[in-house]
């Protein structure tokens, strides 16, 4: 019963994966040369699954319990209270991190995508199937966002529009981290979080989280290609 | 004569008099008060969705922001309104009469500074306008400057317009909060929750939603028109023709925020309320599929579309609740993937030249059976019902043999 909490990681990297592999299959590959296209179809696409689990599963929001070694805190010393259940979402993530790093530079799948990123014409014409490799790298993506809603189950409640609160935040992380870079997403997510942390001492959460996005906003019409950008000719 | 038929075709004002003639005359002839009301309702998102068309279709700028433009004409129009609602005898009851009731549940005591410039409604009109088409300027400026576009600009739309939904719903003694500013009753004296005053509000809201579709269509037939397309298919050749694409682009991009304002304003006096869920992402992005659904270039399709996904919206909700984010889901992916263009591109592309196919073929068939005539004029048989001629005797049905 304790175990169901890493199986349900496991799952919803599964299910995340089938779907964003269905989906590539029958409507991003489609879109390609038209990324705000890709927005409004995806954004179509997240209502119909919001109706979904609204009809099939239940409308309501739910707190599930979370397993007790999830439970309560640790106390490394007097007076500072870490819990638990923070420790794990902070250990998952690293987890993945690491994982996708290696597997980017390491795997044979890593190959193709480095491959199909720098020059596509030339990947296709040694024999990597790019479509292939483009479909198995969105299901991964959207495997990866999975894992992820199963670590903020233990943060906030969960209910069919639970997605929407992470939508603009995500995507501003990749563009303020720079959009090919691994070390920029995790340098921008957590200096992110950390300005809206910090920034909560000293204001109320909503003039925090207006003071964070407003800096990110101001800072990327400054610089529009990210923290870390590729030095990509395109 | 020429000039009159090209200058109706240029400014394609037989579709505008057919919108015309559907809003000011079908439609107030045939619903009743509380369905025009809510036509007036959807009327105020067709300058957003006007604007779009300006925007998107022509310039080739996605905003997925406009909730925050509307919003914010519609605050501002919604400030003059509720500081009229709040005079010193109607709030007698508050500890400090004289203020808006959400100021005086979060124990603030005087009129905030920002607030006194819309107790003049010539002041609160500019603003409408003015404070869109400045914020606009602000974002469009740092961005076209620096050849952000596309996608990058999108999401920055969608971050600003997360900003403020915060803004708005976190400075609760400010701006009202989540319930936004409520029980907004008359305009200069005059009650706008009459039935007579909701008549007069729609037929106002129709002709400015004329008049702007008039500006801009006159945009568009103009070197302006010209120079967008243009700006949208190919920004470096227009660039290198010398032109400054990023002043363009910051022109449309100001001139949908003031549309957008407008539509706020107009929807603050129809629907007597104005609160953040219209600021926020999801409305925003609702907004630019009005303008796909009807069309993405065409100004007249924007507002049919607007009409049809707002109509559909309300007449599902009443009936199948559960049905109609799937239906929303399908209109999403079915205007990317199958009908780009929206209805308007179904009606240019399919019926008209089909239209037109079928009126040609008709009359190269009459003008075969009339060389026909003219080549065999005695071998043709009568045909059938043809009146004999008065000159003939009877029995006989006519010349030919």
């Amino acid at each position: 019963m304790a175990y169901y909490f890493p199986v349900a990681i496991v799952l919803g990297f599964g299910v995340a994966f089938a779907l964003g592999w269905l989906m590539e299959w029958a409507l991003i590959r489609h879109l390609y040369s038209r990324p705000l296209d890709t927005l409004l179809a995806t954004w179509g696409v997240s209502l119909g699954l919001q109706q979904c689990f609204r009809t099939f599963i239940n409308p309501k929001e739910v707190s599930p319990t979370l397993p007790e070694w999830l439970m309560g805190s640790w106390t490394p010393m007097e007076g500072v209270d870490i819990p638990i259940n923070g420790l794990f979402v902070l250990g998952l993530t690293a987890v993945v991190t690491v994982g996708v790093l290696i597997a980017l530079h390491k795997s044979r799948w890593g190959l193709r995508v480095r491959a199909t990123v720098a020059n596509r014409t030339m990947a296709n014409a040694t024999g990597i199937d790019t479509r292939k490799t483009d479909r198995l790298t969105f299901a991964i993506g959207c495997g990866i966002a999975g894992v992820a809603g199963a670590a903020f189950t233990t943060i906030g409640s969960t209910g069919p529009t639970s997605g929407q609160l992470y939508i603009v935040d995500s995507f501003l992380v990749v563009t303020f981290g720079g959009a090919a870079s691994l070390l920029g997403t995790v340098v921008s997510a957590f200096g992110i979080a950390q300005t809206q942390s910090i920034s909560e001492f000293f204001m109320t959460g909503s003039m925090a989280k207006v003071l964070t996005l407003s800096l990110i906003v101001l800072i990327l019409m400054m610089r529009p290609q990210g923290l870390f950008a590729s030095k990509v000719r395109r | 004569m020429d000039s009159l038929k090209a200058l109706i075709k240029r400014y394609q004002l037989g579709s505008l008099l057919l919108l015309t003639l559907l809003l000011a005359v079908v439609l107030p002839l045939t619903l009743d008060i509380f369905r025009l009301n809510l036509v007036g309702k959807y009327l105020c998102y067709a300058f957003v969705a006007v604007g779009l068309v300006m925007v998107w279709g022509y310039g080739g700028v996605l905003s997925l922001g406009q909730g925050v433009f509307f919003g914010l004409g519609g605050y501002a129009m919604a400030m003059f309104l509720k500081l009229e609602a709040s005079d010193p005898e109607s709030t007698k009851i508050q500890s400090t009469p004289g203020i808006p009731d959400f100021m005086d549940w979060n124990q603030i005591t005087s009129l905030p500074a920002f607030w006194v410039p819309f107790k003049s409604l010539p002041l609160a009109l500019l603003a409408v306008v003015l404070v869109p088409m400045a914020l606009a300027w602000l974002i469009s400026f740092a961005m076209f400057k620096r050849r952000v576009g596309g996608v990058y600009f999108a999401i920055i739309t969608q971050a600003v317009a997360l900003i403020c939904t915060v803004l708005i719903i976190g400075q609760q003694g400010y701006t009202g909060g989540v319930n936004g500013m409520t029980d907004l009753k008359t305009l200069l004296g005059w009650d706008t929750r009459t039935d007579s005053a909701k008549y007069i509000l729609y037929f106002v809201c129709v002709a400015l939603l004329i008049g702007s579709i008039v500006l801009c269509r006159w945009i568009q037939t103009s070197k302006l028109g010209t120079l967008l397309l243009a700006m949208r298919d190919k920004e470096d050749r227009v660039r290198f023709s010398g032109y400054d694409v990023s002043n363009f682009k910051v022109f449309t991009f100001c001139l949908a925020a003031g549309l957008s304002g407008i539509g706020g304003a107009m929807f603050a006096l129809q629907v007597g309320f104005m609160s953040p869920s219209f600021v926020g992402i999801v409305p925003s992005i609702e907004m630019v599929i009005f303008a796909a659904v009807g069309g993405r270039m065409s100004l007249v399709g924007a507002v049919y579309g607007t009409l049809l996904v707002n109509a559909g919206k309300t007449l599902f909700s009443e009936s199948f609740p559960d049905l109609w984010l799937f239906l929303m889901a399908g209109l999403f992916i079915g205007v990317t993937m199958a009908f780009p263009m929206g209805l308007a591109g179904l009606w240019d592309e399919k019926i008209r030249p089909w239209w037109k196919r079928s009126r040609m073929e008709r009359q190269a068939d009459a003008a075969r059976v009339a060389a026909a005539h003219a080549a065999y004029p005695e071998a043709l048989p009568p045909r059938e019902g043809k009146k004999p001629a008065a000159d003939l005797p009877e029995g006989m049905s006519g010349q030919g043999a």
